[in-house]
């Protein structure tokens, strides 16, 4: 068998030139909006490498996966490919068409020259790893986005809890979105950070830009505020809502002892008697 | 092993803690404040934790305690100057602390313990 791969690996070294003209054939047929966007001589060098790399791996046995330095080499083609392509908004779809059209640019050369007794495992083999190739993509795809998503959450997470010195030794934190858990421990960070370095009295929690307070975001809060308590500040929350009242009381959720109001002036006002302060008349 | 020094001023005695405590020293800590509480019958107890920057479960359950047997002889207790990786290791092991007061700095402190024992001052005459 393996000889026999060799064989056709020869082979289809040999007609290169005829395949990748069909291939190109193809392509410019099947998946034209592509072709405008690369343009052909960008297309042909992908091709190019693709075949080549297919003809070195396709007397390899299947068996031997990505150890192998080739299976890299065509890893890092591909992700140049996919890379490419997706930042011109090519859609996976039409890079998966990219690939498999390559079969019908093998598969007619195959069937011209190879004899009808090995033809089928030949084609069998040839369109395993053509698939191979097109998953291989695919899956480059995936991983480039979700390499874009966890870049973007954290420059969200990075930009997410601001710190505001409203008056002397008061500091006021806006809280916007959603505060999960993860959140939560962020803002505690920042808010302790900034607790310790103004040496500030008073912490004011503004949910105004929380949507929707359930027990676990209250949760989160009294968490906030006992840790306010343990450093030996107070923390006040503003921006409670008469929507954000009864969704707490019916929830049965007790906030304990720690103080909220619904403004934040009036916040501010509380935090200004705590510290013993006063505006000028 | 580095003792803790308690200081009296006044009517308060204060705590710096400057060494890492370990469990035997630390109940070794609770039982000299006590005795000092009882020798000098001072009101206010601030403890300063600022240099100490492992509180574990422990140290912490300690630490209420103390203060809690210190409100038994009278003596107002505030805990000052927690480092924020102590405070987010004590909201991690469930530790709040709730009947313990605490504050930013000893200034802080002195302030709220002179409150703190004025308050029960008043109510001790009405």
């Amino acid at each position: 068998m393996a000889s026999e791969k060799k064989e056709i690996a020869a082979l289809l070294s040999k007609y290169q030139e005829e395949i990748l003209d069909a291939w190109h054939r193809q392509l410019i047929v099947r998946s034209n909006s592509l072709m405008e966007i690369i343009g052909l001589t960008e297309a042909k060098s992908f091709t190019q490498g693709i075949l080549e790399h297919f003809i070195t791996l396709f007397p390899l046995a299947e068996t031997e996966n990505d150890e192998n330095k080739s299976y890299r080499e065509i890893d890092d083609l591909f992700s140049d490919l996919s890379g490419k392509m997706t930042s011109q908004n090519i859609s996976p779809s039409e890079i998966a068409v990219f690939i498999f059209s390559m079969k019908e640019a093998v598969f007619p050369i195959l069937q011209k020259y190879i004899d009808n007794k090995d033809l089928s495992g030949a084609i069998i083999s040839a369109g395993r790893l053509i698939d191979r190739f097109a998953v291989n993509t695919f899956e480059i795809y995936l991983n480039t986005r979700e390499k874009i998503i966890s870049e973007q959450q954290r420059a969200f997470m990075e930009i997410s809890v601001p710190v505001v010195r409203v008056w002397h030794r008061i500091i006021m934190i806006p809280l916007i979105g959603m505060l999960d858990s993860e959140r939560t421990q962020l803002m505690m960070e920042v808010m302790l950070t900034a607790l310790e370095d103004t040496q500030s009295k008073v912490a004011i929690l503004d949910i105004s830009g929380i949507p929707v307070v359930d027990t676990l975001v209250a949760r989160h809060l009294i968490t906030a505020a006992s840790a306010a308590k343990l450093m030996g500040a107070e923390c006040i929350i503003t921006g409670v809502r008469s929507r954000i009242a009864q969704t707490l009381v019916q929830l049965g959720v007790d906030l304990g002892d720690v103080v909220t109001r619904t403004t934040m002036s009036d916040g501010l006002q509380l935090a200004l008697e705590l510290t013993g302060q006063k505006i000028g008349e | 092993m580095g003792e803790v020094t308690i200081l009296k001023i006044g009517k308060n005695l204060i705590v710096p803690i400057q060494i890492e405590l370990h469990d035997q020293s630390a109940r070794k800590l609770q039982r000299d404040i006590l005795n000092y509480i009882e020798k000098t019958g001072a009101q206010g107890l601030l403890i300063d934790v600022s240099a100490v920057s492992i509180i574990d479960s422990f140290l912490g359950r300690l630490l209420v305690e103390t203060a809690k047997m210190a409100k038994l002889m009278g003596t107002e207790t505030v805990l000052v100057g927690m480092k924020k990786e102590v405070v987010l290791t004590l909201i991690h092991l469930g530790l709040t602390m709730k009947n313990l007061h605490t504050a930013l700095n000893i200034e802080d402190g002195l302030a709220l313990l002179k409150s703190l024992t004025g308050r029960t001052y008043e109510k001790n005459r009405k």
